[in-house]
Formats: C-alpha cells, sequence, structure tokens
C-alpha cells in the first residue's frame, strides 16, 4: 500500500481513522510526560510501573470492570511497593524495582490466561493498531485529557521539583507527594497506550521522543513540544506499517523513534557528534592564533 | 528569629546532631562551622524539616516552621541541583516567585520585573537568557542567590554557597548577604572554611555534633574551642 492509498483508507474507513486518532493522542501524552520522566531520571521507574498494570487489567477483565481501575491500582501498587523494599531494607532502588515488577507482570501473564475474555495476551504486550475500538478511542481522548490537564496545571511545582527537590520540599511542596502522582499519570498513559505500543514498549515511547528533544533545546517548553511531535511522527510511522504490511505497530513506532533519536544525536546543531567532529577539523585547518604566531616565532628564532 | 530547643538527628545509630538548643536575633549574618562530618548541613536540613528529627522543637521567625516556609529562602548544595535540566537563567530566577504565587498561579508582569531586578542585583543581567548549565560554578551560586532574592523571605539558609566559585562571586554575595543583614533579615550560612569566618559573620555557630559554641564570631574564634572542635582532623596537634 502506498501512501497515498493508505490517506484514501484513512479517509474511507472507520478503522484507520481510530487508529490515527489512538496513534495521534498516544504520541503527544507519551511525548509530554516523557519529558517529565527523563528529566528526573524516571526511565527504569517507568519501565517498571508499566509493565506492572497487566495484572490490574487481567483482573479487571475477570471482574468485567473497566480496565482503567485495574490498572491504576495495580501500577500505583507497584510503584509504593518499589519505594517501600528500597527504604525498609538495604536493597538498592534499581533490584527493587526489578523485583517488583517481575513479580508483578509474571502475576499478569497467568492471570490473563486465566481470564479467558478473548483478550490476547500479544495485543497488551506489543500493541495491535488495527483493532482500536471506539470506546478505546473514548478511553485513550479521556486519559490524554486528564494528563495534559494535571501536567498543565501543576506545571510549576513540577518543574521545581524536578530541577531543585530541596528548594521545593524546603518551600513546601509535597515533593513524595508529586512523585506519585506522576507514577498515577503514567499508568493512566500506558492504559491510553495499549493498543498503540503495548506495554512491553511504552516506556521507549516515554524515553525516546523525550531524550531527543533534550538533545535539542535548552528550553522545557520547546522540548516537550518536540517531544511530542517526534512522539506522534513515530506513532504515525507505526500506523502506516501496521495497515500497510501488517507488521506489529508497538515494534516499528518504537523502531521509528530509534531512528529520530539516532539522526538528533549526530547531527543535533552545534552539539551532536557529527557536528563536534566538524568542528574539531575546522580549528585544526584554522591559521593559528597571534599567540601561537608568537610561539611560533620564539621557537624558529632559537632553533 | 530562630529558636532551636534539644534538636537531636541520628542516622540509624550514628548521632548526627545531639541535643542543640540556640536562639539567635533579627538582622545577624550567622555562620554555621564545624569540621566535616560535624552536621553543619544536617543541622539547617533538619531545621526546615527536611530531613527527620529524633526530638526538637523549632520555631523560625518567632512560629512553628508549617506557618512560615514561604518566608524562608533555602539555597541547596550546588550537588543537591540539576545543571543541565533545560532551563534558562531568568526563568531560574524567577523560579523564585513560585512559592508566594502558589498553586494554579502563573508569574505575571510583577513577577518578571522583580525577577530581573534580582538577577541584576548579583550583576548577572547579561547572562538572563543562557541556559543555566552553562555558566561557571559561582555565576550558578550567584542566580541562585538571586532566586533567594526574589523570594522576599525574612529569613536566608545556605548551605556551602561558597565552595568551588570565584573570589568575585565570593565577594559578590557576601556583599549581598551583608545588604539583606541591614535591612534586618537574619541569614544563616553553612561555611566549610575558617579563614575568612570572623571577617564575613556577625555570629558564629560552632558545630561537632553537639554545639560547642555560639556567639559574635570574634569570640568563638578562640584557638581552645577550634581545637576542641577541629582535633580528630588535626593528626599533627594530636601527635605533639
Amino acid at each position: 500500500m502506498t501512501v497515498p492509498e493508505f490517506i484514501n483508507d484513512i479517509i474511507q474507513y472507520d478503522f484507520v481513522r481510530k487508529g490515527l486518532f489512538a496513534s495521534i493522542m498516544v504520541g503527544i501524552i507519551c511525548g509530554v510526560l516523557g519529558c517529565f520522566i527523563v528529566l528526573r531520571g524516571l526511565s527504569l521507574m517507568g519501565d517498571a510501573v508499566s509493565h506492572a498494570i497487566v495484572p490490574g487489567v487481567a483482573i479487571s477483565f475477570i471482574f468485567s470492570i473497566n480496565i482503567f481501575y485495574g490498572a491504576v491500582a495495580a501500577g500505583t501498587l507497584a510503584a509504593l511497593g518499589i519505594g517501600y523494599v528500597q527504604q525498609n531494607s538495604r536493597i538498592k532502588q534499581d533490584s527493587s524495582i526489578g523485583i517488583i515488577f517481575t513479580a508483578f507482570l509474571a502475576l499478569g501473564v497467568l492471570l490473563i490466561r486465566h481470564a479467558k475474555s478473548g483478550i490476547k495476551l500479544d495485543s497488551i504486550m506489543f500493541g495491535s493498531l488495527t483493532s482500536v475500538q471506539s470506546n478505546d478511542m473514548w478511553l485513550t481522548l479521556v486519559i490524554g485529557a486528564i494528563v495534559l490537564a494535571a501536567l498543565l496545571l501543576f506545571y510549576k511545582e513540577l518543574v521545581v521539583s524536578t530541577f531543585d527537590p530541596i528548594m521545593a520540599a524546603a518551600y513546601g511542596l509535597p515533593t513524595r507527594l508529586i512523585h506519585y502522582a506522576l507514577m498515577v499519570l503514567l499508568t493512566l498513559v500506558t492504559v491510553a497506550s495499549m493498543q498503540t505500543v503495548g506495554v512491553i514498549l511504552v516506556v521507549s515511547l516515554l524515553i525516546m521522543p523525550a531524550s531527543t528533544a533534550y538533545l535539542l533545546t535548552n528550553r522545557l517548553s520547546i522540548m516537550m513540544l518536540l517531544s511530542a511531535v517526534f512522539g506522534v511522527m513515530s506513532t504515525l510511522v507505526g500506523l502506516y506499517y501496521s495497515f500497510a504490511y501488517d507488521l506489529q505497530s508497538g515494534a516499528v513506532i518504537v523502531l521509528a523513534a530509534f531512528v529520530i533519536f539516532v539522526l538528533a544525536f549526530f547531527l543535533s546543531p552545534g552539539r551532536g557528534i557529527l557536528w563536534r567532529g566538524i568542528g574539531k577539523l575546522l580549528r585544526l585547518s584554522q591559521p593559528a592564533s597571534s599567540s601561537q604566531q608568537a610561539i611560533i616565532k620564539l621557537i624558529r628564532k632559537r632553533g | 528569629m530562630i529558636s532551636i530547643q534539644d534538636l537531636t538527628v541520628s542516622y540509624g545509630n550514628y548521632k548526627a546532631l545531639d541535643g542543640i538548643t540556640l536562639s539567635t536575633g533579627r538582622g545577624r549574618l550567622v555562620g554555621v562551622i564545624g569540621p566535616n562530618g560535624s552536621g553543619k548541613s544536617t543541622f539547617i536540613k533538619a531545621m526546615m524539616g527536611l530531613i527527620p528529627r529524633d526530638r526538637g522543637d523549632i520555631r523560625l521567625l518567632d512560629k512553628p516552621l508549617k506557618k512560615v516556609r514561604k518566608r524562608i529562602a533555602y539555597v541547596p548544595q550546588h550537588t543537591g541541583v540539576d545543571w543541565d535540566f533545560p532551563i534558562n537563567v531568568i526563568n531560574t530566577v524567577l523560579l523564585g516567585t513560585y512559592p508566594k504565587l502558589g498553586y494554579f498561579r502563573w508569574p505575571g508582569r510583577k513577577e518578571k520585573a522583580m525577577a530581573a531586578a534580582c538577577l541584576e542585583e548579583v550583576g548577572l543581567q547579561e547572562y538572563a537568557k543562557r541556559p543555566i548549565g552553562a555558566l561557571s560554578g559561582g555565576q550558578q551560586q550567584r542566580v541562585f542567590l538571586a532566586r533567594a532574592l526574589a523570594q522576599q523571605a525574612d529569613l536566608f539558609l545556605l548551605d556551602e554557597p561558597f565552595v568551588g566559585i570565584d573570589v568575585g562571586s565570593e565577594a559578590t554575595i557576601i556583599a549581598v548577604l551583608k545588604r539583606l543583614r541591614d535591612e534586618g533579615k537574619t541569614v544563616l550560612i553553612v561555611h566549610h572554611d575558617l579563614s575568612r569566618a570572623a571577617e564575613y559573620f556577625d555570629d558564629l555557630i560552632l558545630l561537632n555534633r553537639k554545639l560547642l559554641a555560639y556567639g559574635t564570631a570574634a569570640d568563638v574564634i578562640e584557638p581552645d574551642r577550634l581545637f576542641q572542635a577541629y582535633e580528630s582532623q588535626i593528626p599533627f596537634l594530636n601527635a605533639g
């Protein structure tokens, strides 16, 4: 399928439009929230919490309640559990993350089998853009609105507590509550992204566009904007390939995000590896500075 | 202004601070000195409730801490901050207006004008648009002082502001702090270096897990007292 044909499909078929809508929404919210995850050094934590929602999803299916509730409960419980193990033992944070999230994920895998509700483990894990339903779309929209509103309303507090957590605590911000609130937002975003990238790979959509943007700007507002743009670009590439070639959307999205990251890493103006290399070459080929010339003269005289 | 009763802090079984009791007056520039590991930083962190304490009653600006947090400006140690954060100098200073703005209110023209004025006071107005990470350590410390000024606080707490900074920045910072003192504010500074202590501060708090001395700088900087505090860190004195 060519790109024009694909655009034609978007216009013609409702289910393709739903996929498109979900892709754009997920690209935006992952990109924006991802900035705070990256700046706070919570990538590993984000990975853990996103995986840990699986048993919550399964339990929601078993009791036929909205997956929203189960997922948020499981994700929050995992985040609290990680903090609890770390604070009440000598176990370091990375191990504590590894212990809790793998246990949650393993439980989730068994429970999903048990749920027998027609949900495929595969589509939760790796995303399946071709099967986005109307209610999935609405869920994504509601979650997106909640996440963006929360980030906007508490933008000041998020900035201070990320940049200088000690000042934030000193003037009375509830820094621990902010941390757990971000973890709740993270579980929400994971739920919204389940259909698009799946829980295994959602963390990359949180980290890669934000990291790419981080390489390109020194302003947080621009970083968030660029990150959202890169996120949407990645999900759109994923959407196209999953419809045109029946590939797993999650995997394509991650690779698309990775390509964008690699380009920025090497080419980012003034700072990318390539530019620094060119800068070095230019400096080498430049005529010597006046002080260098003076030294050279001195050496020649002596010689 | 500051009144502390029996402040005790432990890390596990280790008593970092033991029964500190003292009170200071208004309009003083107070240095907190003592050898490495004597609990200087712990002292001001515990004062602000940033670390849990075993016991102790703390009143700042003559009120319980909870009620006066927004009237206190706290400048953390240089290492406690993410200097790669994507923020420029003037917006860093603007953060100082956040405590008084509270939730859901955005900085307006008034706040931005104040941030600009505070930045000018530390002599860095031409760096306003630079990313904070592009500045030298001394300049970064001056930006943080400007941020503290923007908080329009009545009590200023600074944790090791002079570590690893250039002479010019140190002079600028101490001049600004002295002016604050002259305006009747109280300034408390954790300081690592004894050499300038008498010249910089009105009063000194000498700590080594316990309160060893508190009084005017000239009284505290006295050989016997310092020997008692620094004994363990001056091995050649012990040997003799």
